[in-house]
């Protein structure tokens, strides 16, 4: 290629894809479907702004000391190194966090799509009624306080006052003050709480389905309703799968604020002490938010990590 | 169940004590010492078992004794009186004073008693009045003046423990200050809003009748005295006093209204006579420093009113709504141009109690005209109302004459309910005892199965129930013609109870079944008379209007539709042009910076705090109220306050610790202090301990501190019982902790329970009561260095120890609903903070006087030999130390450069705002938000002093105050609460061993304590012991 013809080109407008470097491209395309940039902007700029940014600042800020009155000190990989070598508490809420979201999501998850599944066969309107009745718990914040006062640690507790009424027992049992019941009950609240949003994101998945695949289905030979589920329903409504499943995984590991409610921070001897709970610890209480924010950054990796495997799970449905 | 013959005795020595003259009894220490002791439980008892005012009345009428006809006795109190100091407050003293109205009158000091010999001319009924007026004191007191009646040695009825005298306060109106129409109108702010004046108090003679306090009883109440000699007394509850005379005489009755007609003819002003109206928002002078003119815009007609302004336009509403309560107007005699009879209108809202009325008593020139003027009703309506004076039954018009000046004046009091609101009080402390007498045969979850055998073991309880379930179905008639058949939803309550009653009382097997509810239903009733008992009322004006004039042409209550409508969308209008949130700052043009404060309490306290400032301050302010939360991102940012106010000890050195507080003081050789007169001040105001925890050991100065913020609360715990189960069960109040496991066995076998704090709470009293600090003191010199932490002393081990077999073998509950358990006497004794006692005084009106806070059980000073102490007094040496904490206001960092001034006047609105003045005006204040008698636990000493305590309650605090002990705080300390209560828990939950448990933890604490100590640059345990271990090997034995 000549020079002369590099300056023409220069000068000459390019159109094709092959003439442009990628940035340019872009642009070009950009400008060419600004509508749709300009109506997605006000929500982008808000989520770059006030989600975006402050996970990567929140990865910068955990290679520092910052106690959040002063400027940070960067500490290089300090933070990290006593996470994993120095810190009992860490390894004790990796565990809880995993038994909750080994325990909770998949339960919830599953116990979501079945719940659906027999709803979605009801008539429109007394469906209507029902999914109000199962998606009520996760509207009202915080209902969970209800088991609060079942498990109540004083003798008027439900609980209690049963168990001290028939001579079970003569002392109130501290329910949430005692490890041995800490964990289970808060177990059993997180799922009775978890069928929210997921719940219904399948419910909506199940109408799309489109009633032409199942008799096509029917012709070829699916001989019962589990076939159904999997080989049309499922694949069908993959996107809401997904979408369920990303929730339940935040969900499940984002879990901390009802054990705080109900079992107090911190929860007896770290016995329901999950990644969020060493998170505000570190952040709210002991003003370390560097070695919080290198909490956080273990946590979002963790939540990449099984999103990815999720996902691949996923990519199996109807196989 | 009384005991006549303790009774007896007291009488006898009281009676006695009165005879020896002052000095003898003063003189002789050890006399006082003897009856001080003696009266704790015998008092008591003596106050609990004395009945009320209606059972003696009604008995005494049985035995056929009238009111006494004559003239009765007048008493000159400077003559002829005896006086006996309290053995707590001997520097108190009665004087004699000359008053220029009143020749020579008597001050009686807020403590001890006076009496006099007094020869009664006639047997019969007397009723009893003073003249009185308040004693001026050096410190700002504002509450009433109560004091304690006394007939030969002892009161007749418990409602002669309680006598109440008010006081009078005026507004300082501006007199340049005039409305549009020329009436008295207020200063305005830089927005043209109206301000409150302030208010003085006057000390004026006024008289009054003994009457009962809780407004049960509308007349005065009566004693029955035999012709002869008597000795009566008045014991100094609350506050000084001064009296001139004491009239005991028999009871000159109002006239009825009828009689009161007939005196003053029958000529109604006509039509045409002047029809004076004055503005209810200035009053001529109020009972209460609460009571003040407020801004109402819920109606346009409200006089004066205005779209965007806010006007003071109405008095009285929830500020005026407690028995006693006044308020006093003055109609000009230039006003009124005709003799005749005139109604008086008002134009009120009383939107509070629906289907019910409130009541006010009215008095003419300080006189009650005629009978029915004690039971003025206003009744209920969301809108505001324009009618005449009633009693319920009939308008009431009243005699005026022209040219004559009158005062108008009208009292909180209970009308035609009062009798029923006495009744039901009555039943529920009958029930409380029905519930108690049960529960000491069952406990608190009866088993419905068992046969308890109530028939047998408690047949009078099932006798009082029957009592008890007539008395309520009396009172629901009763309330029935009071309501006119209105409102059935408070009656059927009342029927529901007293079916329970029955129920209970007819069937053995129905009581255990049917406890909860009882004890439910008795919690419903008590909350029910208790805000039946507020009688709020708003008054917008209140006008004469001639008799003979027709009532349509009075003023109308509500404005008409379209005017209501064109008022409401010009105020819509008018709300995006004003500024809410300046909290009414006054005009200032001065070019002073101001000092900017942040308080994140509730807007009415935010006001509250302004209404000072404005009045006061000496400095200008910009206060800001802001949501919790808001300090921290706004300092991080730069942009924060330069004073922050009420911030806890523990965010206090958080915050200093990180150079987000400015140490207000550094005690070093040399040291540059702008504020050189911080450790005076703090000495002058604060108990010593209360800066424990505000300061830091000075890194550059070893064995010197650095001060952060200036005390503003302080919080401690106290000993809270119930005097009359403590009488019931024949117990004292435990001093020691050994006399506290003496009486636990008791209480337990009538299955009450004792609470006590656990996990660290209870740690540290126990181990303060010991001497022994939290932190070590390595090189002990006597300042913590924080670098360990001390609980694995042996000294705290034992304390743990201790604490772990209270709630292991003396199982006391570790979490319980502290005001129930307490209300219902489940729970008689509990150590919580002292400010309980406004849950307590507030929510739990019924329980008035049975209840006590005191001095918290100690222990016992053993010396090296194990002996205990006593001091030169021969008292043995109790340590009953209480932990406390303080919350402070503190200097934020300096972001912007603040000038020398500016810094200056930070520290002068500090010393301001925490000085007695500043606080006493806001405890005072804080009653109008919080509920009447409402305390806050302010550090000033001398602000929490002049708190309207009794003197009982007073001495007890005081005696507290003397036993407290900060805790400081160090780097990482909060990790201290957490692994003493796993360590607590352990050994509750799980029966594991004390000292195991708590050694266990010692390792987790002391790692924290290092690694933040790192963070900080501060010297670490480790280091510390690499230096020193060579030269002194002792410290780290």
């Amino acid at each position: 290629m000549s020079q002369n013809t590099a300056v023409k080109e220069r000068k000459a407008k390019p159109v094709a894809r092959k003439d442009m470097s990628k940035a340019q491209w872009t642009l070009k395309e950009m400008k060419k479907h600004k509508a749709g940039y300009f109506m997605i902007a006000p929500f982008f700029i808000m989520f770059f702004v006030f989600t975006v940014v402050p996970v990567f600042l929140s990865m910068i800020l955990s290679f520092t000391s910052f106690n959040l009155l002063e400027w940070p000190k960067f500490i290089g990989l300090d933070n990290y190194i006593r996470l994993f070598l120095d810190d009992d508490i860490f390894l004790t809420a990796i565990q809880n966090t995993l038994i909750f979201a080994v325990v909770t999501g998949p339960v919830s998850y599953l116990l979501s799509l079945f719940v659906a599944w027999f709803i979605n066969e009801l008539p429109p309107k007394m469906r209507a009624f029902v999914t109000l009745i199962f998606y009520a718990p996760s509207i009202a914040g915080s209902m969970y306080q209800i088991f609060g006062i079942f498990f109540s640690s004083d003798r008027y507790g439900y609980v209690n006052g049963f168990l001290i009424e028939y001579n079970f027992i003569t002392e109130p049992i501290q329910f949430f003050q005692n490890a041995q019941y800490v964990m289970p009950l808060c177990i059993v609240v997180a799922l009775w709480t978890s069928l929210g949003t997921t719940f219904l994101s399948f419910i909506a998945g199940l109408q799309i389905v489109d009633n032409s695949l199942y008799e096509a289905g029917a012709l070829d030979g699916v001989k019962n309703r589990w076939q159904e589920l999997w080989y049309i329903t499922l694949p069908a409504m993959k996107e809401q799968l997904m979408f369920g499943a990303v929730m339940s995984i935040t969900g499940s590991f984002g879990f901390g604020g009802i054990v705080t409610a109900l079992a107090g921070f911190p929860s007896v001897d770290y016995c329901a002490w999950t990644i969020m709970h060493h998170l505000e610890d570190y952040g709210g209480q002991r003003f370390e938010v560097g070695y919080s924010s290198a909490i956080a950054t273990i946590l979002f990796l963790m939540m990449i990590g099984s999103n990815m495997l999720i996902k691949k799970l996923l990519s199996k449905v109807g196989q | 169940m009384r005991s006549p013959k303790t009774a007896k005795v007291i009488a006898v020595i009281l009676a006695l004590l009165m005879l020896i003259p002052a000095g003898v009894c003063a003189a002789s220490g050890t006399d006082t010492e003897t009856t001080a002791e003696k009266t704790t439980m015998d008092q008591v008892k003596e106050y609990l078992y004395s009945e009320d005012y209606h059972t003696y009345i009604t008995e005494m009428n049985a035995q056929g004794w009238t009111d006494a006809k004559g003239a009765g006795v007048t008493v000159r109190a400077a003559e002829g009186y005896t006086y006996k100091p309290d053995p707590d407050y001997p520097e108190q003293n009665v004087e004699v004073l000359d008053d220029a109205e009143m020749g020579k009158v008597l001050h009686m000091p807020e403590a001890g008693m006076t009496s006099w010999t007094v020869n009664v001319p006639e047997t019969g009924y007397y009723v009893v009045r003073i003249q009185y007026k308040p004693y001026e004191t050096k410190s700002i007191n504002t509450s009433n003046i109560k004091r304690e009646f006394f007939v030969d040695g002892k009161a007749p009825f418990s409602e002669s423990y309680y006598y109440e005298f008010t006081r009078r306060f005026v507004d300082d109106f501006n007199a340049d200050a005039k409305r549009e129409d020329g009436t008295q109108g207020f200063t305005l702010d830089k927005n043209g809003n109206e301000k409150k004046p302030q208010k003085t108090q006057i000390y004026q003679w006024s008289e009054s009748y003994l009457r009962d306090s809780q407004g049960y009883e509308l007349q005065p109440l009566k004693y029955a005295l035999s012709k002869g000699e008597h000795t009566i007394a008045f014991n100094a509850t609350m506050n000084d006093i001064i009296i001139s005379e004491i009239y005991i005489e028999p009871y000159d009755a109002p006239l009825t209204y009828e009689e009161y007609l007939a005196n003053h003819g029958s000529k109604d002003a006509s039509a045409s006579a002047n029809a004076p109206k004055i503005q209810a928002e200035t009053p001529t002078a109020t009972s209460d420093l609460t009571i003040y003119a407020l801004n109402d815009r819920t109606s346009s007609v409200t006089e004066p009113q205005h779209a965007s302004k806010q006007l003071l336009n109405t008095i009285g509403d929830s500020k005026w709504q407690t028995f006693g309560q006044w308020i006093e107007w003055t109609i000009p005699g230039s006003e009124i141009t005709e003799d005749g009879y005139y109604y008086i209108v008002p134009r009120f809202k009383q939107a509070i109690r629906e289907g019910l009325y409130v009541s006010r008593v009215l008095y003419i020139n300080g006189e009650i005209p005629f009978e029915n003027c004690y039971r003025i009703q206003f009744n209920y309506s969301d809108d505001w109302q324009c009618t005449p004076l009633n009693d319920g039954e009939q308008d009431l018009k009243f005699w005026f004459e022209a040219g004559k000046d009158y005062t108008i004046k009208m009292e909180v009091g209970y009308g035609n309910m009062a009798d029923t609101l006495r009744m039901i009080g009555d039943c529920i402390s009958d029930m409380n005892d029905i519930y108690r007498s049960i529960i000491r045969i069952t406990g608190p979850n009866p088993d419905e199965f068992v046969s308890y055998g109530f028939a047998e073991v408690i047949y009078d309880t099932i006798i009082l129930m029957r009592t008890t379930q007539l008395k309520i179905t009396d009172v629901a008639e009763q309330f029935k013609k009071i309501l006119g058949g209105k409102s059935a939803s408070d009656i059927a309550t009342l029927e529901k109870i007293a079916y329970l009653l029955q129920k209970m009382s007819s069937k053995e097997s129905e009581i255990a079944k049917n406890l909860e509810n009882l004890k439910v239903n008795t919690g419903y009733l008590g909350t029910w008379v208790m805000n039946t008992k507020l009688q709020a009322l708003n008054v917008d004006f209140i006008t004469l209007q001639p008799a003979g004039k027709d009532a349509k042409e009075y003023p109308k209550g509500n404005a008409g539709f379209w005017k209501s409508l064109s008022f409401e969308v010009s105020a819509f209008f008018a709300s995006f042009f004003t500024d809410y949130n300046s909290l009414g700052a006054i005009e200032d043009n001065s070019n002073v910076e101001p000092v900017e404060v942040w308080i994140s309490t509730s807007r009415e306290e935010a006001q509250v705090m302004r209404e000072l400032i404005d009045l006061n301050c000496p400095v200008k302010v910009n206060l800001k109220l802001v949501a919790a939360g808001t300090l921290l991102p706004a300092t991080l940012a730069g942009d924060g306050p330069d004073i922050s106010l009420a911030m806890g000890q523990t965010d206090v050195i958080n915050y200093a610790i990180r150079s987000a507080v400015e140490p207000l003081y550094v005690e070093a050789d040399g040291a540059d202090n702008l504020y050189s007169d911080y450790l005076q001040v703090c000495e002058d105001r604060f108990n010593s301990q209360a800066l424990v925890g505000l300061r830091l050991e000075n890194p550059d100065s070893p064995g010197s501190y650095i001060y952060y913020g200036i005390p503003e609360r302080l919080g401690f715990s106290m000993l809270f019982y119930r005097k009359d189960i403590f009488a019931e069960l024949d117990l004292e109040v435990p001093q020691t902790w050994d006399d506290l496991y003496k009486i636990v066995p008791t209480l337990q076998i009538n299955y009450r329970k004792i609470g006590f704090p656990s996990s660290l709470g209870g740690l540290i009293m126990l181990m303060y009561q010991r001497d022994e600090d939290i932190y070590s003191d390595i090189d002990g010199d006597g300042v913590l260095d924080g670098m360990q932490i001390n609980i694995d002393s042996r000294t705290s081990l034992e304390c743990f120890e201790e604490l772990v077999t209270l709630f292991q073998t003396f199982k006391f509950p570790r979490v319980y609903d502290l005001a129930t358990y307490f209300r219902m006497g489940e729970m008689p004794i509990a150590v919580a903070d002292y400010l309980t006692y406004n849950q307590f005084t507030i929510y739990a009106t019924e329980l008035r006087g049975l209840w006590e806070f005191t001095l918290l059980p100690g222990t016992v000073v053993r010396d090296e030999n194990g002996k205990e102490v006593y001091d030169e007094n021969g008292k043995l040496v109790i340590n009953s130390n209480a932990p406390c904490s303080v919350s402070a206001t503190v200097l934020m960092r300096d972001t912007k450069g603040r000038s020398e001034e500016l810094r200056k006047n930070c520290w002068e609105y500090m010393k301001w705002w925490t000085g007695a003045e500043a606080q006493s005006s806001y405890a005072k204040q804080y009653e109008a938000i919080i509920g009447m008698a409402a305390k806050f636990n302010t550090a000033n000493t001398e602000a929490l002093r002049n708190m309207s305590w009794t003197n009982q309650e007073r001495k007890n605090l005081e005696a507290q105050f003397a036993h407290l002990k900060g805790t400081p705080e160090f780097p990482g300390g909060y990790i201290i609460t957490r692994y003493v209560d796993f360590a607590f828990l352990n050994c509750y939950n799980n029966n594991a061993n004390a000292t195991d448990s708590l050694l266990d933890q010692i390792q987790y604490i002391n790692n924290e304590l290092s690694r933040k100590r790192k963070e900080f640059g501060l010297i670490t345990y480790e280091d510390f012991k690499d230096q020193n271990i060579e030269a002194h090997p002792e410290w780290f034995g």
